[in-house]
Order: C-alpha cells, then sequence, then structure tokens
C-alpha cells in the first residue's frame, strides 16, 4: 500500500475516533476566530495560516416593511430562503429573497436600504438570481415565472427576456433561469436550472446567440468498455452520460465569464474563466507547473467526496473565491487559479456562530475586499474583513500575478516571516530571485515549495553558468585527453606490449564468482541463467546479497533521485514501506512462479527460481544507481532521456525474468510466455485471498465480539 | 449383550461428558449474565433510596394560580445585608437586599409576567422550582422535559433551618422526590440539592434544573444582560428577539466529559463555573461552588424559552454513551450511564449591591469569593518589572527513512544565548518554559526526566538552569502527566483512562495525525511523585504542566476509577504535590479548580465562541484574576492578528508571551507536532523586545493591583482601570480617537495615570 493511503486510513479511523469521542484540542492550538485557516502545497500537504478574513458582522436581521395591518407601525420581515446576493461596483448590495418574492437592498455599510416594489402586472415569483451591470440596470431570474426581467434602481421593469424561439434550442429544454450575469455589451448569460447545454446567451434584445460554456461529458476508461458491449439505447439511458449542470455564473469588470459547476464525476473544472470567444484562462501551465485546474478544497477528504461549488466572487483584481454548498469551505484563488487560502468552520446544528455559516447560497466581495456570503438556512448574511496576514498575501500576490517581483519580495519576506510554511510566499520570492537572475536561492525556494517545474529550470540555468565558467577548463580536458590518447596509439605501434591487457587479478573466492555471474547474466541472459542452474554459479547466499543489493539501490532511487523527476525527493518516506512494496511483490513472483513452473512440466527447483529471480533484479544496481546519480544532473529538458533509461531499466528487468523462466524451466517461447500468464494470474489470486483471508479473520473478530457486546453490555 | 444394554453403556459413558458440559454451559451463561458492568454494582442503592411519594400530594401551585403570591411569602432568615422570604406553597424564596432594596426572586420577575406570551408545558415550567430531563430508563434516548408543576407535583416536606428552610418536592406520578436545602449566608444564598435523598422512582433523571428562573428578566429598555463564562466572558445583552435563531448556551463546565459522548459545539470550553445576571440596578453572580464538574452552563436569551431571558446551572446526572458492538466500534448503540453522578450539588447566588451591579462587579466578587474560599491570595509585587513568558522550543522529531529523524529546535547553550540576548536588550526577568525537551522532543510525551542528548542532556539543562538562575530568570519544564505516547513505564492497557464502555480513551493529535492514550489521573500522581525528584535534581524552578487543569473526564478503568469530581481533586493535588517539591508550576487553560495551585495560567482565553446571540466578548476571567495569578494569552508570534491579539493582550492585562527557537522555523516542515507558523529567535528578536517594553510600559507597576473596571468608552474604545487608579485606553480603531480628553493614536493605546495623560 502506498504510504498516501496508509495514511488515508489511519485519518479516517482518527476522524471517526473524532466523531464518536470528541476529545478537545490543547488550549494552544485553538485560534479565536471559530474556524481555521489553511493552505495545500503542491505535495498535498496541509499547511496551517493565519486567518486571511476575520468575521465581522452579520447583517440582514434589521429588514422592517410597514405593517400591512396597521401601515403607520414597522414589522420586521426577515429574509426567507434568499438565494443570491450582488455588490455594485459603489458597494451597494443587492439580495435575492426568494422566499419572500422580493429583492432587499442594502446601504455600502450593509444597513438596510429598502424594498423593490413589486412588479405590476405579473410580480416576480421565487427570484433566484441577480445581476446589476454598470448602467444600473437590475436583471432578476424570476425563476417561478420562467423569464428574466431587466429594472431600473427604482424597481421599475425596463425589459423582459423569456425563452427565445430558434430552431438551435432543442425541443424539451426546460427553462428555469436561476442566475444571470450580462457582459459590457448588454448580452445575457443565463443558467437554467439542472441544464447541461450551457449558459443561454441572449442579445440585448433578446434573441438567442448560442449556448456557451457548456461542460464536456465526463468520459472514462469504463466508459468505453461500456461503450464497446451496450447497445447504443442502453448507453444512452445512463443518467451520467449527461455533462455536468452550470450552477452559477458571474462577469467580472475585465469582462471574463466565469462558470461554477457540479457532476457526480467532475473532478476538476468546477471553475471556468473564459474570454468571449469561449476561451479558457484556467490551468494554463507555466513555469510554476501545469497550472491549477481543480477548484474546491478540503481538509481531508473523505471517499466519494466532491465539490460542490454554489457561487463565486470575484475581487477587483481578479482574485476569485468559491464556496462549496456540502463542505461550508471558501476557497480562495487568484487570476491563474493558484490556491491561496481556504477555510471553514465546523457549523454544529446547535448553535449559530458569527463566521460559521450553515448554508450557503452566495458569495461575493465588494471593493473594500470585504466578503459577504449569503446564508440560506440562517437567512442572514455573514461579512468578513481581510486580516493583516490575508491583505499582505494578497498585496504581494497581485504584484506577482502582474510580473513587479521585485515590488513583491519585500512583502513575501514579510509573509514567510510571519509563516514560515506558506508556499506561495516561497513561490514569490522564487520567481523574484530568477528574475533577478540568482538561480541557486530560485532554485533552493522552489524545491522548499515543490515546484518541478521552476526547480528544474532554475537548474538549467545554474548548470549552464557552471558549463560556460568552466568552459575553457574542459577544452583543456578535452585537448589534453585526445594529445594523450594519440601519444599512447603511437607508443602503442613502436612497444606492442603496451597493448597487452594489464594483468588481471584472479577471483578465487567462489561467492565473488557468484556475484560477478550476475554480469555475465545480463550480457547472456539464456547462458547465464542455465549456468546458475548447472554449473553452481549462484547460491542462497550470492542471491540474497544481490536482492540486498537491489533493494538498497532501488531505496536510493526512490529517495535520492532528483526532485525534478521525483515528488518523493521531499516528502518522507518510511523505509518500511518501500522495503514491503519492494519485497511482498518479489516474493509474491517467487512462490507463484515456481509453484506454477512445478506444475507446468518446469525442471527449475524452488532454488533456482529464487537465485534466478534476485539475478534478475541487478539491472538496479548496474542502471537504477548510476541513473539516480545521474539524474542529479539532470533538468526537465532532458527528462526524455531519463524516462527512457528509467523505463528501459524496467523493461529490461521484465525481459530478463522471461529469459530467467524460459532457460531455468526450459521451456519454449510459447510455454514461456503461458507460464508468465498463469503466474500473474497466480499472484492476483493470491492476493486476493489475502485481502479475502484478512477480511474474514477480522470479520469473524467482530462477529464473535459483537455477540459477547450484545448480551453483556445491554 | 443385547441391543438396548449395548447402547445403555454407550449412554452411561456419555453421561459425565454431558453433565460436564451442562454445567460449562451454565457457568457460562451465568457469567454472562452477571458480568458486573461499569455501573451495575451500585444499582441496588439506587433502589434503597426509594422513599414513597404519597399519591395524593397537593400540587405546588400558588395560592393566585400562578406566580407565587407576594402575601404568601415569610421571613426565614436574615443576615447582615440581606433578608430572606419562603412561600410554603410553591417552594419559590426571594431575597431583599438591605443595602438598596433591591429583590432578587427565585421566579420570573413579575412586572414582566403580563407580557408573557408562552402558553402550555413551558408557562408551567417558569413558574416551576424545578425543571428536569427525564428517560424512562437508562437504555432509552428518548429525553423528556417536565417540571414540578407539569408532572403536578408538590412539597413533600418542608423544615425550616436556622439560615434557611429545606424542601423536599415530590412528583407521584413517577415517585421521584427532590430535596433542596436554601440557605441565606452572608451576602449570597446558597441553594443545595442532596444527594443522598434524591430519589428518582420511576425514571431516570438527566439533568436538573433548580430555580432555574431565579432572576431571570425580559427586555424592557432596561440596562440588562447575561454574562456567560465563554472564553474570556460573554455578554448578551437583553433584548427583543428580532431574529429567528432560537439557539440557546450549554456548555458542560470545564470541558466535555470523553468518557461520554458529547454533542460538538465549537465552542471554547468553560473554566469558570460562574454567570451573572444584570437587569437594572439589580445585579447578581452565580457560583457553582459543589458538584460544578457536573454543571452546565444554560442560558436561554429573550424570546427562545418564553420572553424572559435566564441562565441556571444544570445539574447533569446521566451522559449519553456510545455503548460498541464491534470490534471496530462501527456500530453500537447510545445508551445512558445505568448509574447516575453522585455528590451535592451546591449554587451560591450572591447578591450584588447597586454600586457594583456589572460585569466588573461581578468580577470582583468573583475574585472576593477565590480569596476566601479557595486560598487565592493577592500578588506581592515585588519589582515592578513584568518578566517575560519565553517558551523555548527544544526540539521534535519527523519521520525518517529507516526510523525517526530528531529536529533540533533549540539545544541548552543556545537558550543561553538567547536569554543572554534578551537580558542585554533591557528585558529584565524572563519565566523560560522549555518545550520538547524530553528525548524525541515535542511530539514524544513520557513521565521521564531526561533531557534530549542532541539538546545537551541533563548535564546541558543543569547548567542552563544554573544560568538562567543566576540571571534572575525562572526556569520551567514543559511536560503533560495526561498524555503519554511512551511504552517504557506506561501500559496503556492498564494505566490509561477508559470510558464508560471499557475503551481506552485517546487524544486525537490534529498535527501529527495519531491518537495519545490519556493517562489515569491516579496514575499520573503516581507517576509524579515518581519523578519529582528527577526533576529537582535538574535544578529547574518548576513545571508547566499541559493537560492538567483543562482536560477533566471521567475514568472507567476500574484500576483507577475516579468520577469527574475525583479526577478534578487529584489534579489538584497533582499540582500541589509539584508545588510542595519545586518552586513553581504553571498550567495551560487554567480551570478554576487549579487556580490555586498555579503560579502561572498560559494560553488563557482571550476571545468569546462567536456565538450570534451574544453580543461581545470582556475579559471577565482576567478582571477576576488579575492581582492574584498572572497569565498569558497567545504567543505574540502565533497570532491571527498581530496588532489586534497585541492591543487586547494589553487590555486585558495579559502578560507578554513569545514562543521561539533558535532553529529557522522551516526545519520544522514535517515535524510531527510543532506546527507554529514562525518560531526563529532571530526574526522575532527585534518584535519581543518592542512588545516587552510596551508590555512593561503598560503593565509593570500594576502587576498586583486588580483591574476594577473594563469598558468601552466609545465605538472600539475600551478602558481598563486598576485598583490603585491606573487606566489603560485601547483603541482598535484604524483613526486617531480622542475620548474623555485623551487622544489615543489608531491601533494604539495610552496609559493614564491618576486621570493625567502620561
Amino acid at each position: 500500500m502506498k504510504p498516501s493511503q496508509l495514511n488515508m486510513i489511519r485519518l479516517l479511523r482518527g476522524l471517526l475516533a473524532v466523531c464518536l469521542v470528541w476529545v478537545a484540542f490543547p488550549a494552544v492550538v485553538s485560534a479565536d476566530y471559530p474556524y481555521s485557516t489553511n493552505y495545500k502545497s503542491g505535495t498535498g500537504s496541509l499547511v496551517w495560516t493565519q486567518a486571511a478574513f476575520a468575521p465581522e458582522q452579520v447583517l440582514g436581521r434589521d429588514i422592517f416593511i410597514a405593517d400591512p395591518n396597521d401601515p403607520s407601525k414597522q414589522v420586521q420581515s426577515p429574509l426567507a430562503q434568499p438565494r443570491d446576493l450582488f455588490i455594485d461596483s459603489e458597494d451597494r448590495m443587492y439580495v435575492a429573497d426568494s422566499g419572500n418574492n422580493r429583492i432587499v437592498l442594502f446601504h455600502p455599510n450593509g444597513e438596510f436600504d429598502r424594498i423593490l416594489p413589486a412588479l405590476e402586472g405579473t410580480p416576480l415569483s421565487n427570484p433566484q438570481g441577480l445581476f446589476v451591470d454598470g448602467k444600473n440596470h437590475l436583471y432578476v431570474a424570476d425563476t417561478g415565472n420562467a423569464r428574466v426581467v431587466m429594472l431600473d434602481r427604482q424597481g421599475k421593469l425596463l425589459k423582459e427576456y423569456k425563452l427565445p424561439e430558434s430552431r438551435f434550442i432543442p425541443e424539451d429544454y426546460r427553462f428555469e433561469p436561476i442566475k444571470v450575469a450580462v457582459d459590457k455589451r448588454g448580452f445575457l448569460y443565463i443558467v437554467s436550472l439542472g441544464s447541461y447545454n450551457g449558459l443561454l446567451q441572449l442579445d440585448p434584445e433578446g434573441g438567442f446567440v448560442r449556448f456557451f460554456a457548456a461542460n464536456k461529458v465526463p468520459f472514462t476508461v469504463l466508459d468505453s468498455i461500456k461503450r464497446m458491449f451496450y447497445s447504443k439505447e442502453m448507453y444512452e439511458k445512463q443518467l451520467s452520460k449527461l455533462p455536468p449542470a452550470i450552477n452559477n455564473v458571474n462577469i467580472d469588470d475585465r469582462g471574463f465569464t466565469y462558470t461554477v459547476s457540479f457532476g457526480e464525476q467532475l473532478d476538476s473544472e468546477q471553475v471556468k474563466k473564459l474570454n468571449n470567444a469561449g476561451k479558457h484562462f484556467l490551468g494554463a501551465g507555466s513555469n510554476l507547473g501545469p497550472g491549477n485546474n481543480t477548484f474546491g478544497e478540503y481538509r481531508f477528504r473523505t471517499a466519494a467526496q466532491k465539490a460542490n461549488l454554489k457561487d463565486i466572487a470575484i475581487d477587483a483584481s481578479g482574485n476569485f473565491s468559491v464556496i462549496d454548498g456540502d463542505s461550508k469551505m471558501v476557497s480562495q484563488y487568484d487570476a491563474f487559479g493558484n490556491l491561496l487560502f481556504f477555510w471553514s468552520g465546523d457549523a454544529s446544528p446547535n448553535t449559530t456562530q458569527l463566521g460559521i455559516v450553515k448554508s450557503p447560497a452566495a458569495i461575493d466581495i465588494n471593493s473594500k475586499n470585504e466578503l459577504f456570503i449569503l446564508d440560506d438556512n440562517a437567512n442572514l448574511i455573514q461579512t468578513y474583513h481581510q486580516t493583516e496576514f490575508g491583505a499582505l498575501v494578497y498585496k504581494a500576490n497581485n504584484l506577482t500575478v502582474d510580473g513587479r517581483y521585485k515590488e513583491a519580495e519585500p512583502l513575501w519576506r514579510e509573509v514567510l516571516h510571519l509563516n514560515a510554511y506558506y508556499a506561495p510566499a516561497m513561490i514569490g520570492l522564487a520567481q523574484s530571485a530568477y528574475a533577478s537572475k540568482d538561480f541557486a536561492e530560485a532554485k533552493k525556494l522552489f524545491l522548499d515549495a515543490g515546484i518541478q517545474e521552476g526547480f528544474s529550470n532554475a537548474f538549467w540555468k545554474i548548470r549552464l553558468q557552471w558549463f560556460q565558467d568552466r568552459f575553457g577548463f574542459f577544452m583543456n580536458v578535452f585537448l589534453a585527453a585526445v594529445v594523450v590518447f594519440l601519444a599512447y596509439k603511437m607508443a602503442a605501434k613502436r612497444f606492442p606490449a603496451l597493448q597487452n591487457p594489464p594483468i588481471r587479478l584472479r577471483i578465487r573466492s567462489r561467492l565473488l564468482g557468484q556475484l560477478k555471474h550476475s554480469l555475465y547474466v545480463l550480457r547472456h541472459p539464456i547462458d547465464g541463467f542455465s549456468a546458475l542452474r548447472y554449473e553452481n554459479k549462484g547460491s542462497y547466499l550470492s542471491a540474497f546479497i544481490i536482492l540486498a543489493l537491489a533493494y538498497i539501490s532501488y531505496a536510493v532511487s526512490r529517495t535520492q533521485t532528483s526532485f525534478t523527476f521525483n515528488m518523493e525527493a521531499i516528502k518522507p518516506i518510511s523505509g518500511m514501506t518501500v522495503f514491503l512494496q519492494f519485497f511482498l511483490v518479489w516474493i509474491g513472483w517467487v512462490v507463484s512462479n515456481y509453484l506454477v513452473s512445478s506444475i507446468l512440466r518446469g525442471e527449475g527447483r524452488f532454488m533456482d527460481v529464487f537465485v534466478g529471480s534476485a539475478y534478475a533484479l541487478t539491472p538496479f544496481i548496474v542502471v537504477g544507481l548510476p541513473l539516480t546519480l545521474i539524474s542529479n544532473g539532470m533538468s526537465l529538458s532532458e527528462a526524455s532521456i531519463y524516462n527512457f533509461l528509467h523505463q528501459g531499466m524496467m523493461v529490461w528487468i521484465f525481459l530478463l525474468l522471461v529469459w530467467k523462466v524460459q532457460s531455468l524451466q526450459n521451456y519454449s517461447v510459447g510455454e514461456t510466455v503461458i507460464n508468465l500468464l498463469y503466474t500473474a494470474g497466480t499472484m492476483i489470486v493470491i492476493g486476493v485471498l489475502c485481502f479475502i483471508l484478512f477480511g474474514l479473520s477480522t470479520e469473524l473478530r467482530s462477529f464473535i465480539y459483537s455477540i459477547v457486546q450484545e448480551v453483556s453490555a445491554r | 449383550m443385547t441391543e438396548a444394554s449395548k447402547s445403555y453403556t454407550k449412554l452411561r459413558r456419555l453421561l459425565p461428558w454431558a453433565a460436564l458440559s451442562a454445567a460449562v454451559i451454565l457457568v457460562v451463561l451465568y457469567v454472562w449474565t452477571h458480568s458486573i458492568g461499569p455501573d451495575e454494582g451500585q444499582a441496588e442503592q439506587v433502589q434503597a433510596q426509594q422513599t414513597a411519594v404519597p399519591a395524593g400530594l397537593k400540587p405546588a401551585v400558588s395560592s393566585n394560580g400562578e406566580l407565587p403570591n407576594e402575601a404568601d411569602f415569610e421571613q426565614v432568615a436574615e443576615s447582615g445585608t440581606l433578608v430572606l422570604y419562603a412561600d410554603k406553597n410553591t417552594g419559590h424564596f426571594k431575597v431583599r437586599d438591605k443595602r438598596d432594596g433591591h429583590e432578587l426572586r427565585s421566579y420570573p420577575d413579575p412586572e414582566d409576567w403580563k407580557l408573557e406570551t408562552i402558553s402550555g408545558a413551558w408557562r408551567n415550567h417558569l413558574l416551576s422550582p424545578i425543571v428536569m430531563e427525564t428517560v424512562e430508563n437508562a437504555s432509552k434516548t428518548e429525553v423528556k422535559v417536565s417540571s414540578l408543576l407539569s408532572m403536578k407535583g408538590g412539597i413533600m416536606s418542608w423544615k425550616p433551618l436556622e439560615d434557611g428552610f429545606a424542601v423536599t418536592f415530590g412528583i407521584p406520578s413517577v415517585q421521584m422526590a427532590v430535596p433542596i436545602e436554601v440557605r441565606l449566608k452572608d451576602d449570597y444564598v446558597e441553594t443545595k440539592v442532596i444527594d443522598a435523598e434524591l430519589a428518582e422512582g420511576k425514571v431516570s433523571l438527566i439533568n436538573l434544573k433548580v430555580y432555574p428562573f431565579l432572576g431571570a428578566a425580559q427586555p424592557g429598555g432596561q440596562d440588562g444582560y447575561l454574562l456567560l463564562p465563554d472564553g474570556s466572558g460573554a455578554i448578551y445583552n437583553i433584548k427583543e428577539n428580532i431574529s429567528n435563531d432560537r439557539s440557546v448556551y450549554r456548555e458542560p463546565i470545564y470541558g466535555i466529559d470523553s468518557a461520554f459522548n458529547s454533542v460538538y459545539t465549537n465552542r471554547k470550553p468553560i473554566t469558570m463555573p460562574v454567570y451573572g445576571i444584570k437587569s437594572g440596578g439589580s445585579a447578581f453572580l452565580a457560583v457553582a461552588d459543589e458538584g460544578e464538574e457536573y454543571g452546565y452552563m444554560y442560558a436561554a436569551p429573550s424570546g427562545v424559552y418564553s420572553r424572559y431571558a435566564w441562565a441556571t446551572v444544570e445539574h447533569n446526572y446521566r451522559l449519553q454513551y456510545f455503548q460498541p458492538t464491534t470490534y471496530d466500534k462501527a456500530a453500537g448503540f447510545f445508551t445512558f450511564s445505568k448509574i447516575k453522578f453522585g455528590g451535592d450539588r451546591k449554587v451560591r447566588y450572591y447578591v450584588l449591591p447597586e454600586s457594583a451591579s456589572d460585569y466588573s462587579g461581578m468580577a470582583a466578587k468573583y475574585r472576593d469569593y477565590l480569596m476566601k474560599e479557595k486560598g487565592l491570595k493577592q500578588l506581592e509585587a515585588g519589582g515592578s518589572e513584568l518578566p517575560l513568558y519565553l517558551d523555548l522550543i527544544g526540539g521534535d522529531s519527523e519521520k525518517g527513512f529507516l526510523r525517526n529523524k530528531f529536529i533540533t529546535g533549540t539545544t541548552t547553550d543556545e537558550a543561553k544565548s538567547i536569554v543572554d540576548r534578551l537580558h542585554a536588550q533591557g528585558v529584565p526577568r524572563l519565566v523560560v518554559t522549555y518545550q520538547g525537551w524530553q528525548t524525541g522532543g515535542a511530539s514524544r510525551i513520557g513521565f521521564g526526566t531526561k533531557v534530549d542528548k542532541r539538546l545537551g542532556g541533563n548535564d546541558g539543562m543543569r547548567s542552563f538552569a544554573e544560568y538562567a538562575k543566576s540571571k534572575g530568570d525562572t526556569v520551567l519544564l514543559q511536560t503533560d502527566y495526561t498524555l503519554n505516547t511512551d511504552g517504557d513505564d506506561f501500559d496503556p492497557k492498564k494505566q490509561a483512562m477508559q470510558d464508560q464502555a471499557g475503551s481506552v480513551m485517546k487524544f486525537s493529535r490534529l498535527q501529527s495525525n495519531d491518537e495519545v492514550a490519556i493517562v489515569s489521573p491516579k496514575v499520573s500522581l503516581n507517576k509524579m511523585k515518581d519523578a519529582l525528584n528527577g526533576f529537582a535534581s535538574l535544578g529547574v524552578d518548576g513545571l508547566q504542566l499541559s493537560g492538567t487543569g483543562n482536560m477533566l473526564f471521567s475514568d472507567y478503568n476500574r484500576r483507577s476509577l475516579s468520577s469527574r469530581e475525583e479526577a478534578s481533586a487529584l489534579q489538584s493535588e497533582l499540582l500541589d504535590t509539584v508545588g510542595s517539591k519545586l518552586a513553581a508550576v504553571t498550567v495551560a487553560g487554567g480551570n478554576a479548580y487549579a487556580l490555586s495551585g498555579a503560579d502561572a495560567i498560559r494560553q488563557m482565553a482571550g476571545d468569546y465562541s462567536y456565538d450570534l446571540f451574544l453580543d461581545e466578548a470582556v475579559p471577565f476571567a482576567q478582571m477576576s484574576l488579575h492581582g492574584l495569578v498572572p497569565y498569558t494569552m497567545n504567543w505574540g508570534n502565533a497570532r491571527d492578528e498581530y496588532r489586534k491579539d497585541f492591543l487586547r493582550s494589553i487590555e486585558y492585562g495579559a502578560a507578554p508571551t513569545f514562543g521561539v527557537m533558535h532553529a529557522k522555523t522551516e526545519k520544522m516542515k514535517r515535524a510531527y507536532t510543532v506546527w507554529q507558523y514562525s518560531l526563529n529567535y532571530d526574526e522575532w528578536e527585534e518584535a519581543i523586545v518592542k512588545e516587552y517594553n510596551r508590555f512593561n510600559e503598560a503593565l509593570g507597576d500594576v502587576q498586583g493591583e486588580f483591574m476594577t473596571s473594563n469598558r468601552t468608552i466609545a465605538p472600539k474604545v475600551k478602558e481598563s482601570v486598576f485598583s490603585g487608579g491606573k487606566k489603560i485606553i485601547v483603541n482598535y480603531n484604524d483613526t486617531e480617537v480622542t475620548v474623555l480628553g485623551t487622544t489615543v493614536p489608531a491601533q494604539d493605546f495610552v496609559v493614564v495615570k491618576g486621570g493625567e495623560a502620561q
């Protein structure tokens, strides 16, 4: 099992224990705010940070209207299942109070302003989304009436958009507008409930333009198998074959359209950032790596947990925050989609706390970087202000994103001073160091931050510099070598004795001979292996030594291969785990192969299989070790060389095993293939059996225990 | 031999075996059915207590049908400042303050009664002297809320006492009898539930609230609030409930008991068993004086259960726990403990005069209580310089390829140089707490007294302690006798705490993602007695015991059985034991029972739990303790908001504290438990010295003084006043503010002495 899996299991058990018996953390861990803030680095390790946003206050408890029975009096009229919140360019806040079929306005300071008068004719019915454009026109997704209305700030109806007639709209298209956004040209982008066609884009007059930003159908290996075997009807009936539906839409000041999607099988592109032409702007690679394309973070993900993002808020610099409706996690990214923070607190059913959202419906941010989250269960709005630390990080990151590395540097230094583990600061400083040609520093910082591409690029520069500095020296060495060689050739002509090989030491020890035989096996596998069998060229002792060397080489290559090719280089890795991974597979192979061979008229004894399989691992020593060494002098631009050698080593080992079977068991090629297939099958069966045996014994123990418990405890 | 005789012999041969197996089966069955669970042993005792409640008991209804009739009250006791009156019809009482005539009633304020709109069961509850939660029997989980009047109970017996009265409430339908004594002492009235005479009858008691509406008030424009011991203290201003928030405050005193299943609330644990209610000019402070380990602080804002805002100490008698039936604890059932928690339950209600009817007055009264009843003494303000509480991280371990790798944080030699550097920059006195000094560093928690060799070993520590002492500093070693990761001298199966279901109790460490066994308090005490000489021989001044004084659980391990009440006594004893041998002992968090044995409280909560119905955090705990026990809040280098938290530390009168190490912070990147964001001493030196000087300027000369008042004097501007007249005005605004003639810069504070700005 991988260490990460082991960790996961330990973690789940830990979580379970926490659920059953909650043990308070010591006072020192508990921060003052009722939630904790995190960052997750590229290696997936969780970093705890100071809060980026601090709870400020709740809004929406001071809404008063004239008493319908006695208009001279004011009565309280709280929000009811409000579904959307929008903050316009002047920080005025609008809330779609869906349960009360109305729109509520708030002043920039958070105080209640007024309620828009009911529309004449058809009043709003369950309005679930709204948007305010630069001209102070208010667009409301009037879900219950299947229309979008455009109002002025007084609430007067200016225009009404219904589903337009178009042959491009499918006949079974159900139009239930829940969210709406409008671009600078006045084009509308409408989210219809559960629609997988994408956003319905209308022109300012209400004419159909196109379906925009539709998600792709997720397609897995399993699907391709199903497609092969299922009939067309069966295949189409599969519900999961629909593209993930868009949950929400937003448009920022620069004209980018953002969609937020949710689907059972959606593992990436939960957030998309598109220009008018539909081009994606997130997840694009840079010198920092492949770019982030998954959104909605978790501290500890439980199996099958998927981010269910509800809404997105974009600040003036293009940084965005999304909120997960299930985990209540707020995740914050910069304009390129790189993670900055994520935070959430545990909402207890018994408490309502400042800063803790029970059921988030919408999120938005104003020009002062205050965050607003609409809670449609508690029927109020939680507000947050940026903390010192949050403000510092955003300021520094905005400068880095703009390429002003030098200006960002002192800020990042301050961030790193406050939190030495905060990777974005390391990346920011690394970029700054790279830009100012301090490649050694950049390399170190990229290593700390876990960024392979950046590390490799910095290393490439260092290596280039190193070679350039020593160009003269290398040329001299080369010339000297040529001269020496020529001199030797000339001398050899005159004194033929020089051409005789130098006197070799005779290896007398049998063990050394057996060990040396492993090299012979590499060159002449068929002969070499049969010599193991018939010429006593191998023994258990030599096999164990080679096995131990192979394990050491394997472990060294796991831990010492350059970070450029090996993410594990900066993770803690346990020798025991590597040992188990290495030996369980090997022992499984040896046992299965011996059993299968002895049935299939093989001639090899157990010892032969054991020794042969050990000798077949020699490439780990002769290729793996040097490759590990060389990898530390390679950058990503030589990745193909590295990969060729690395995979070549694996292929070689595989071939050696094949030859081992063929030669030791004295098989024809066909028999060898059959033997190999059976061996593989046996290994799987042994694995499954072990698993079942282990599972069953646990079950049995649990069964007996539960009977005893039932009798004694009840 | 015939066929018949053959089979007969065969049968005869089988007979002994059959008899034997039958006997074995019988024995097994007997053991199974009679195996004594942790609590069944005392079940008979409960039965024995039962006294019959007469069926025709007259319900305890007032002579006018609703609230007690004023005319029915008779004077039963009198003290220097108070007079106690009681009503024999209802069992209610009232206390009149002779100083200003204010009355404290054990039932809702009659002035507001006409505005009360609630009907049904809760109207009865409001009138009742006792409200309880019961289950039909312990294995049921359906909890029923009832009260004396909703159950048509009455007064079984009434006995005047020399300083009060004793009343027994009886409920005939379930044969429950609740005996209560009410006594008037000098400046307080005390209620006591007598455990020995409490009869549960046909039901099992879960919670009991005694006179829950004592001092309850409705919003009516008066200046009134509930003070709750949430974090540092929090205020709910009594006001109309215009939100649809119906949440209440209910938290166990001294935190949850992990031996049982608890509802997670995301709130800070309660360290002080107090609450207070102020309504207009009248106010009182309630202190749970006995049996508070089983108390829950309960408070309901106006508009949740009636228009009254009320608070009470809920006496808990049973807790629910999860009885697993499978080995992996995945399946099982919830049940209540079969026997109830014992112990008398005493609550004191201190009546405050109008001149002290605010939270400052409440804090002063609690301080008074701590000094009179718990033996705390006013600090002698030795030097006028504050000590700097400096925590040094020794080291920690990380996962290595073959075995754990030790990460050195601060060696004892490096510690010397840090101490030197701070003294050189004018910090006169340090209290150094060495953390992670044990072999293996901070992630290893054991009973040992061996200092890791890589830090300098025992000799290194001895020489450091000597050196620091010569400079006038105090050196403490942080250790934790409530947790143990060690296999050497600790056997989790025998010496760890066990929960009610019999599983070993574990503490989940978030950072290292593992679980650590929790040590039985009796074991902790014995181990500490053994280890004390070892600590003393290291030459240190004392210990910082984390865990002790903030983790309080019942222990069902049969080898070391201790109730929560006993566990708190054991923890106090542990502190006293250390205190008797070593000069100083400090604790983290600081539950009230640990205050008298501790020389300082570290990591004290400086905020509240952000409940929406609560209005603001107040430094109640700090006001009670300032001048009695020094305390610190969060490390200055581990704050969420540096400036704000710095200002709050000043406002709350906390001593300055930092946690640092000599190594670079990044070295701890993969450490098991050391996780703090920024720990490098070099990076923080300047800030430490600068902050220390500001702390010293504000708080240095008032260390031994009480904090007599804390109030808001303008939006986001707070004022703390000390008994000598020194004032600190703290401005949390981003702009400069002038209040009461004093100008305070933005995000800063000024010190005012005798009404003059310095």
